[in-house]
């Protein structure tokens, strides 16, 4: 096939292919080369890249500093799910023996951490001392209107919002229940506080990450404006616009890895700083509360997220500026 | 394997640097490009660089329209050509080696291939002993080998060189000339954008000279001429 192809090329003709084919080793060693020279060009220029990489940093730890700051409030607010509490009021005919039976089989269930059975008596009783009526019996005619209680404590993890519904609705099926009281106000206005919390992360992450792929575009623009004869060069060789990206997106590329990791350096130094403050005031309140600094899985998600954005941005600048040169006029 | 048809070049100022230029280069010829100043001399290489556009005609160069060529395959069709420059654009950062190993790498060879090349081009030029230094500690004559170096290390089809004895005395000028030459007798079309007429006399090349964006003498249109007039009249006796 070649050869039928030479033999049809009349002498002086230019074949417009990749004549050397696609050679991994070559491709990789271009790669390996374009790393290490854009790495150094870094290195080369201490000043302007420590302040690039510091403008990054700081925009990247901002919402991993919000996260780590939810992520504390979660962990703080899930001690307040031990009392998500359920209160199922039986059929008043039922006996006491029949009451602790229930209350036995709805330990049973997944959800349900502990059940507490409030006899009719005790439930008279805690009456009587909560008034302070002391012939309460006489006012009800020597009768105990009141029905026995079980009190379900559901388990953390089931204490959102779907499974305590979920939860209410089994234990109301039983024929033996009247009626169960679950108070979701609380329930709706902690979920509510932590999905605003939740989407502040995600939009100031959104604009940052915006802040940040125009630095880092900038960055790279002005590295290709230095450059430009260089370019020009190059492409007057034969160079393609992809080896020409090349070491501009590794550029990029480490300004965003490095960012990330002094914006992880930063979060942890924060972390460092309040904890102990926050040690003093949970101690106060008697909690077992901890603080909970920026986790390795989400540090090495910082990391990424900013050499990510490094490339977007590097992408985007020297797409552009190539666009704008590629094509004689 | 050069062909301008009818080449009309005028800038958004409104310069017209080539006016209707017809002109055609045979594969493997060397050829001359003369003119002063402002002629349009170096007009005529960056179109065929592909670095502009002509606004009228036609260039065809390898058997490519130049005027239809598409984005993607200007580089392609650039690894065809050699192109010397009289300031030798060297990469100041880069060692003569990597220099003059930058029309390989940006296609692609194995670092092996690249070694070898660019080894035999430095051996060419006489600056085998000169690769690991960098650029500026060179004088302007080692500059330009090397220029010349890389421009004929991927063995282009066409040698392009605009003013590369602009800054050189005259028996440097003689080596450099020596050297395209070499390249020629290897089967490489050269063209020579040059001011100075009496180096471009100096070889028995095809000489085209240009005056304000126009071709007004072509060494090779009288050749031609001649030979056809010496076979009419060699018919005429019979």
């Amino acid at each position: 096939m070649k050869a039928s192809k030479r033999s049809h090329q009349r002498k002086g003709e230019f074949v417009l292919s990749h004549g050397t084919g696609f050679n991994p080793t070559a491709w990789l060693s271009g790669h390996a080369q374009s790393a290490v020279s854009s790495f150094g060009r870094l290195i080369r220029r201490p000043v302007a890249t420590v302040v690039t990489v510091l403008a990054i940093a700081v925009a990247l730890s901002l919402p991993f500093a919000l996260y780590v700051i939810l992520n504390n409030a979660q962990q703080a607010v899930g001690g307040l799910d031990r009392s998500a509490q359920l209160t199922a009021f039986l059929r008043p005919d039922l006996g006491e023996t029949q009451t602790r039976a229930i209350a036995s089989a709805i330990r049973d269930w997944d959800a349900v951490r502990h059940v507490r059975v409030v006899t009719r008596a005790e439930a008279l009783s805690e009456y009587q001392q909560m008034t302070g009526f002391d012939d309460v019996r006489n006012i009800f005619e020597g009768q105990n209107p009141l029905p026995d209680l079980i009190v379900v404590t559901a388990r953390d993890d089931h204490s959102n919002r779907a499974d305590l519904v979920a939860l209410r609705n089994r234990i109301s099926a039983r024929a033996e229940v009247d009626a169960v009281e679950l108070d979701l106000a609380w329930v709706d206005k902690l979920a509510a506080i932590l999905e605003t919390l939740s989407r502040i992360v995600e939009v100031l992450f959104a604009m940052l990450a915006l802040g940040i792929l125009l630095i880092v575009g900038n960055t790279i623009r002005l590295n290709i404006e230095s450059r430009r004869e260089e370019i020009g060069i190059v492409r007057l060789f034969g160079a393609t616009d992809a080896f020409i990206r090349r070491p501009f997106l590794y550029s990029g590329l480490w300004h965003g890895l490095s960012a990330g990791a002094v914006a992880c350096a930063l979060v942890a130094g924060a972390t460092r700083l309040v904890a102990g403050p926050v040690e003093r005031l949970v101690a106060l309140y008697a909690s077992d509360f901890e603080l909970i600094g920026l986790q390795p899985w989400s540090a090495a998600l910082a990391v990424a997220a900013g050499g990510i954005l490094g490339l977007a941005g590097a992408w985007i600048a020297v797409t552009r500026v190539l666009a704008q040169e590629s094509t004689p006029q | 394997m050069i062909r301008f048809h009818n080449v009309t070049m005028r800038y958004p100022a409104g310069q017209e640097a080539l006016r209707s230029v017809n002109l055609r280069v045979p594969p493997g010829q060397m050829m001359f490009i003369t003119g002063h100043s402002g002629a349009g001399k170096s007009t005529m290489l960056r179109l065929i660089t592909l670095i502009e556009r002509c606004t009228h005609g036609r260039v065809v160069v390898g058997g490519h329209n130049l005027s239809r060529m598409r984005a993607r395959h200007i580089a392609l069709y650039r690894r065809h050509l050699g192109v010397v420059f009289q300031d030798h654009r060297l990469l100041a950062q880069r060692t003569v080696f990597d220099n003059v190993a930058l029309p390989l790498v940006a296609a692609g060879y194995r670092h092996g291939e690249v070694r070898r090349r660019v080894r035999a081009a430095l051996d060419l030029v006489g600056l085998l002993d000169k690769e690991r230094q960098q650029p500026r500690v060179l004088s302007s004559g080692e500059q330009q080998r090397v220029g010349i170096a890389r421009a004929v290390v991927h063995r282009p089809s066409l040698l392009l060189a605009d003013e590369p004895t602009g800054n050189l005395d005259p028996r440097l000028s003689r080596y450099i000339m020596a050297l395209f030459e070499r390249f020629n007798q290897i089967g490489g079309g050269v063209v020579i954008a040059t001011h100075d007429l009496d180096l471009a006399r100096s070889m028995s090349h095809r000489i085209v000279t240009l005056r304000e964006g126009a071709i007004v003498d072509d060494t090779g249109d009288r050749r031609r001429h001649r030979e056809t007039g010496v076979r009419t009249s060699s018919r005429e006796r019979r």
